[in-house]
């Protein structure tokens, strides 16, 4: 086991190469002047000059890249431009509040969809699959901020049941901060609902399939324990990997979920950086929700050891 | 009776076994619910794409600030919005632009991940574990996050939506192609080629690559669905197309601030997008089970 | 064998009475048993014999209920102890199940769930049917590993399948099987996955627990040896039907049903001396596609005219025997003595005057052990540091052989020797860690890839799946025409014809080219990969195990083939397979591998004859023979094949040999020389009278006409 961690380490880091490269070469290709920017048409040459030298953009761009990089393994990221902070504090500010957004729109997702996966495996093809398949098809047909727009019209505006938005820290009032969850939270999970459904379906249906599977029913088992302490144990290997997948999609979803709920997190912030064109916020924002992505992929993969024997206890080549 | 395949006075002929290959896979596939419904939806999409200035009774950027805000009725069948255009029109119109970023993008990834995912799926080694640190760097990033970022550096325009659009689907429909060329890698006909003398390039192109295709289209269909849903959530967005474009994701956005008023300004192009992802989405399922052969074992 | 008493303890145990199961599809549905009886007796073995789609596992499966949609049992009864299995409901089935029939399932690697431990596989099934309580079912469990001979029962009954090796998987499945002791087991293919060592550990194993708990016995097999070796009467399937069933004796003395004596006839015996195999034209039909009238009239020597008429033949008593027979001749044919051979000439003898045509030379071949770039990396530990090493599995250690012009060597071992990847590296489809190899003389690392490539057009490759080694987007004649068209042999309307007229050499019909290769069968799908390897003219081809994924009567044609081929053109090959049989019967020299190594290399005749190397003897001890008159004193070997990555230290075999002289086996790794001046090298530190305890496992030549039973 502890070869197959001391790889994935190994890979995950070749991969954390890479992405900080397409972070920086991504926000780095920009047309335009950064310093046109800050200081606006009116600048001199001079001062142009003068901030170009100072924020070192005329240094070339490796060298500019292992600066940057230097920076953020001591947890500098800059500079805002548009707010004038640092980019680290921002950010630090907001992640919690969109891992929680996240967190709680998976375990929705997950609560939902493991069981339904299970029940539609069990009754393939016939009513119970074919419902559970079209609910969870109406989940991703319609874009995430969508589900979060009607969510808000039929929850908040007519049952009056909700609040529309905005955020609330735990600290200051728990129920408060917990019904404000409750909308952005469903609307996600339920987008989020039908890839995991569909993930444990198919993973059922392959366990099921399995020649292991007709040597139980051989000896006699009942259908639950079939499914129940043989398949499930097996079937539920390759979902973690999509649950863990989900958690990032849903990081990814948070930047147009966060703008229909005026929830406060690092979506927003990007999107505000974006439009301000804040190269350093960005940057950071951007390393930031890769990292988060990189480091539950990873945890999927330490799962995936545990449940696993043939990895757990592996080596008998 | 069998015919060789190749020109025989001047056509192009089948031999028996093409066409029974061909039937068979009509058939199956005419079988398939799913499928067909999903091909349905597509056929119906695309055609009103092509003949949407016929079908659109207005012009789409035609404001008439006397009728906004109107619901549904029989000159407007899905009513005005806010600037008195008219919203059928609109959301007829706006179909192309979601098939041109859909099949754009995808079209785009296809040939970019197709050939990095089959080289890496057949070279092995330090090639494939070079270019496939790539794309997980690449798919560490939320689709719509790298697609926004590419788009302020190259410039909210719809033609930039679809390169951006190109490049972040490219490392999932390289996983496909990957994993399909390591499966085909594996089966003793492409060692008999080796065997045979072929060159690795030749035997890439030749044997591996048509076996691959299969699940890439499937993969590739569902993709589209995807993009036209990441189009949406751009334009959404105000970074996708600009006003007055008739995007739907656009006119969600508009619609938005009427969601009370005016429901029907976000209604209907909802339903459009609706309407094209679960077409794709049906369409690349039913592919996938109609290429997947089933073994039906009866010993 | 049914008898009709009301008194229980004289009442078969199982009685099938014309049972009927069927598959629907999308036209008429295909019927996978049809109308099958037959009865069994407590404490008996019955085999149920046939090729792959005859209906045998179906069989088994409806008698235990485990038939699903789209299938369905349409007729008939199956009396257990008097009841009627197919009128219980599926809760009293399920009692039954693991409880009173048991089953013991073909494929260790995928019968046992992965994540389970053994334990609580075995204890679960024990728990389920007896009320005894977690304790006492876990000592249930640990004592019936131990009765199949699982060391170390009770440490290892908490470890996980995948910890255990195949032959010990498949313990596991027989300890399963017995834990609740039932009336019935039935055994489908339960060695077919296994080696031929594991297989007769595993067949004794089997023997002796049917013997202690008295129980019933149904093993399903396509291997008649197995069948002689455990079985007390017989049924032969075919294509659905049940078309002879007999007591063991009489089957192999005088078979009373055409297709019995054809499969019996068909397989290549260990003791039997070269000849051509006689064999039937064509295949089993396809259950979907059958003829009118009997199944196997259209391959049966022996068929009338009206045998294509009027539906499948009852299956009927023959005479004053207790054989039944489902065909309408067969009060009238005598099927006693085996079809006459054909040609009788014997092996050609090769001219081993010139050089030879291929010679490898301590040809060496190490793979990671581990994937990917950093996968063989393993931390351990050094003098109590840690320390990261890269290990290796060391499938090809030093091997030498060379193969004259016209004649066939074989490579015969076991799984994991490393036969396969020696072909693979010694054709470069693999690069060779060490060691060379040559071609007419030139060795082939000295050549660029661009001269290996035209070098391909000497030696090409058989491989075992023919499905696979097809491409299936292309046609068959595409297949073959585009390795002419590589190498410059023909082009155009040339290439066409010669296309054709090679795929009628290799016996399929002209017109097959313009098919893909899943419309075909899979002995004529090896045809066409036959017909691809002949295309470039070659002058060696190296056979990877093809026939092993072939029926048997189909696998007497394909040998054929490659004979009649050989002599006609002169081809050398390579022929790599884990069946004795075979190798006796196609091979001029073998060589015998062993964990990387050759251990023994000679003429067919030395080989089989002492002096032995003890592996050699063991292995061709181990092989169960079509003849049930036939005792070998089976040599059985300890354990099993030990990790290609951590070899033993001095001989290979060490671990295991049963003829081990003491340390310096373990310290002196032996050297492969040679014992006489013909060429015979054994690699083992006994002396060769130590070597010679068994004379021969092959009966001298005869002359056809006269042919008396085998004898040791």
């Amino acid at each position: 086991m502890y070869n197959y961690v001391l790889r994935r380490v190994g890979f995950m880091a070749v991969t954390l190469f890479f992405v900080t490269l397409i972070a920086f070469a991504v926000t780095n290709i920009l047309p335009g002047d950064v310093a046109l920017l800050i200081l606006g048409p009116n600048a001199t040459e001079k001062s142009l000059a003068a901030l170009q030298t100072q924020l070192g953009l005329n240094r070339p761009l490796y060298v500019q890249y292992v600066d940057w990089v230097i920076g953020l393994l001591q947890g500098h990221m800059g500079e805002s431009l548009r707010f004038g902070e640092p980019v680290a504090g921002l950010i630090a500010e907001r992640l919690p509040r969109s891992l929680m957004l996240a967190f709680a729109a998976t375990i929705v997702a997950v609560v939902l969809s493991v069981p339904l996966g299970v029940y539609a495996a069990i009754n393939q093809n016939e009513a119970p699959d074919v419902t559970a398949s079209m609910f969870a098809f109406v989940g991703i047909s319609m874009p995430i901020f969508l589900w979060g727009l009607v969510f808000i019209l039929v929850f908040a505006v007519w049952l009056n049941l909700f609040p529309t938005g905005g955020y609330v820290s735990p600290s200051e009032d728990l129920v408060g901060s917990l019904t404000r969850l409750v909308l952005p939270a469903g609307a996600m999970g339920f987008a989020l609902t039908a890839y995991i459904m569909r993930m444990t379906r198919s993973s059922m249906l392959e366990v099921l399939s399995e020649e292991y599977i007709n040597l139980a029913r051989a000896k006699g088992m009942s259908q639950r324990v079939i499914v129940l302490r043989h398949a499930l144990k097996n079937a539920i290997i390759p979902v973690i990997t999509v649950i863990a997948f989900q958690f990032s999609y849903a990081f990814g979803g948070v930047v147009v979920l966060e703008e229909v709920f005026f929830w406060p997190g690092i979506g927003r912030l990007t999107l505000t950086a974006i439009q301000s064109r804040d190269i350093p916020l960005i940057q950071g924002c951007i390393i930031v929700v890769a990292l988060i992505y990189m480091f539950s992929n990873f945890a999927a993969d330490m799962l995936y050891a545990y449940f696993d024997p043939r990895i757990r206890y592996g080596g008998n080549e | 009776m069998t015919v060789e395949h190749e020109t025989r006075d001047g056509r192009f002929t089948l031999t028996q076994s093409q066409r029974e290959r061909i039937a068979r896979f009509v058939r199956k596939f005419r079988n398939n619910t799913k499928a067909m419904v999903g091909l349905s939806l597509v056929v119906l999409l695309v055609l009103v794409a092509i003949f949407a200035p016929l079908i659109a009774p207005y012009n789409y950027e035609e404001t008439n600030i006397q009728v906004r805000s109107q619901a549904p009725s029989a000159a407007h069948l899905f009513g005005t919005d806010d600037l008195g255009r008219d919203i059928f029109s609109r959301v007829v119109m706006g179909s192309r632009i979601s098939l041109y970023v859909g099949f754009g993008a995808i079209s785009g990834a296809i040939v970019i991940g197709a050939i990095i995912g089959v080289v890496a799926g057949y070279s092995g080694g330090l090639t494939d574990e070079i270019l496939m640190r790539v794309m997980d760097a690449a798919m560490a990033f939320p689709p719509v996050l790298l697609a926004l970022t590419l788009l302020v550096v190259l410039g909210p325009e719809l033609s930039n939506v679809v390169i951006a659009l190109a490049f972040v689907y490219t490392p999932y429909i390289a996983r496909v192609s990957r994993s399909a060329a390591l499966a085909e890698r594996n089966e003793a006909y492409v060692e008999a080629a080796v065997a045979r003398g072929e060159s690795d390039t030749r035997i890439i192109f030749s044997e591996v690559f048509p076996n691959t295709m299969a699940p890439m289209l499937v993969q590739g269909s569902l993709n589209v669905s995807f993009a036209i849903l990441a189009e949406a959530s751009l334009s959404f967005l105000g970074l996708g197309a600009q006003p007055p474009k008739p995007s739907w994701g656009l006119m969600i956005n508009t619609g938005r601030g009427f969601m009370e008023t005016a429901p029907w300004m976000l209604l209907f192009p909802a339903l459009a997008i609706g309407i094209a992802v679960v077409g794709f989405n049906m369409l690349g399922d039913g592919l996938r089970d109609v290429l997947d052969p089933k073994v039906e074992a009866i010993e | 064998m049914t008898t009709h008493e009301s008194d229980p303890s004289n009442r078969p145990l199982l009685e099938v009475r014309d049972l009927k199961t069927q598959f629907r599809t999308d036209g008429p549905p295909v019927v996978a048993s049809n109308e099958v009886s037959f009865s069994l007796d407590r404490g008996e073995t019955m085999g149920l014999v046939g090729e792959s789609g005859a209906g045998k596992s179906v069989t088994a499966r409806s008698i235990m209920r485990l038939i699903d949609s789209p299938g369905e049992i349409v007729g008939g009864t199956v009396l257990f102890d008097g009841e009627d299995l197919l009128e219980k409901s599926e809760a009293e089935m399920r009692d039954i199940r693991g409880n009173r029939i048991a089953m013991i399932p073909q494929d260790p690697m995928s019968s046992l769930n992965p994540v389970m431990t053994v334990g609580e596989q075995i204890t679960e099934t024990i728990r389920r049917h007896q009320d005894v309580s977690a304790g006492e079912a876990r000592e249930l469990a640990i004592e019936s590993m131990d009765e199949v001979g699982i060391p170390d029962a009770e440490e290892r009954i908490d470890d996980y399948p995948h910890e255990f090796s195949g032959g010990m998987r498949q313990r596991v499945l027989v300890a399963i099987g017995f834990s609740c002791e039932p009336d019935l087991i039935m055994a489908d293919e339960p060695t077919t996955a296994l080696d031929v060592t594991t297989q007769a550990k595993i067949l004794d194993l089997l023997n002796e627990m049917q013997r202690r708990e008295g129980t019933a016995v149904l093993m399903i097999t396509h291997n008649l040896g197995v069948v002689a070796q455990t079985c007390d009467h017989v049924g032969v399937m075919y294509a659905g039907n049940l078309v002879e069933t007999a007591a063991l004796d009489e089957l192999f003395d005088r078979p009373r049903h055409p297709y019995t004596r054809a499969l019996i006839d068909s397989i290549p015996e260990v003791g039997a001396d070269y000849d051509e195999l006689p064999t039937l034209e064509g295949a089993m039909p396809d259950l979907g596609d059958l003829p009118t009238g009997c199944h196997f009239a259209p391959r049966c020597p022996h068929a009338t005219e009206v045998c294509t008429r009027d539906g499948n033949p009852p299956l009927e008593s023959v005479g004053d025997s207790s054989s039944r027979a489902a065909c309408l001749h067969a009060a009238d044919l005598d099927l006693s003595e085996p079809t006459a051979r054909e040609s009788g000439t014997g092996r050609r003898e090769t001219d081993r005057s010139g050089d030879p045509l291929f010679e490898v030379h301590n040809l060496k071949k190490y793979f990671s052990a581990g994937e990917g770039f950093l996968g063989n990396v393993r931390l351990t530990r050094e003098d109590g540091r840690p320390t990261l090493e890269r290990r290796y599995v060391k499938a090809v250690d030093d091997v030498s052989f060379d193969i004259y012009p016209g004649e066939t060597v074989g490579l015969v071992g076991e799984s994991g020797c490393g036969k396969s990847t020696v072909a693979r590296s010694a054709l470069r489809l693999l690069s060779p860690t060490d060691g060379e190899v040559y071609f007419e003389g030139t060795p082939l690392s000295e050549l660029g890839s661009r001269e290996i490539r035209s070098l391909r057009r000497e030696m090409q490759m058989i491989f075992q799946d023919p499905q696979s080694s097809l491409n299936p987007r292309k046609t068959v004649g595409q297949i073959v025409g585009r390795a002419m068209e590589k190498h410059g042999i023909a082009t155009g309307d040339e290439k066409r014809v010669r296309v054709r007229d090679l795929l009628e050499r290799v016996g399929l019909a002209r017109d097959a080219a313009s098919k893909y290769p899943h419309e075909f069968s899979g002995g004529q799908q090896q045809r066409v990969a036959i017909a691809h390897a002949l295309a470039v003219e070659p002058k060696l081809i190296v056979c990877d195990e093809p026939v092993s994924a072939l029926d048997v009567s189909v696998q007497a044609q394909i040998l054929n083939l490659l004979n009649e081929i050989q002599t006609e053109e002169d081809i050398s090959y390579l022929f790599i397979s884990h069946n004795i049989g075979v190798i006796r019967h196609i091979c001029d020299r073998v060589a015998v591998m062993y964990l990387g190594k050759i251990v023994e290399f000679g003429s067919i005749e030395d080989v089989f004859s002492a002096p032995f190397h003890p592996y050699t003897e063991s292995l061709l001890s181990a092989v169960p023979h079509a003849n049930p008159d036939r005792e070998t004193d089976r040599i059985l070997l300890e354990g099993s094949v030990p990790s290609p990555i951590d070899p033993p230290s001095g001989c290979p075999f060490q671990t295991r040999c049963p003829k081990k002289i003491g340390d310096v086996c373990e310290r002196e790794e032996p050297v492969l020389e040679s014992i006489d001046e013909g060429g015979h090298r054994i690699s083992c530190h006994l002396s060769t009278a130590e070597m010679s305890d068994r004379a021969s496992f092959i009966t001298p030549s005869e002359p056809p006409e006269s042919r008396t039973a085998d004898s040791d």
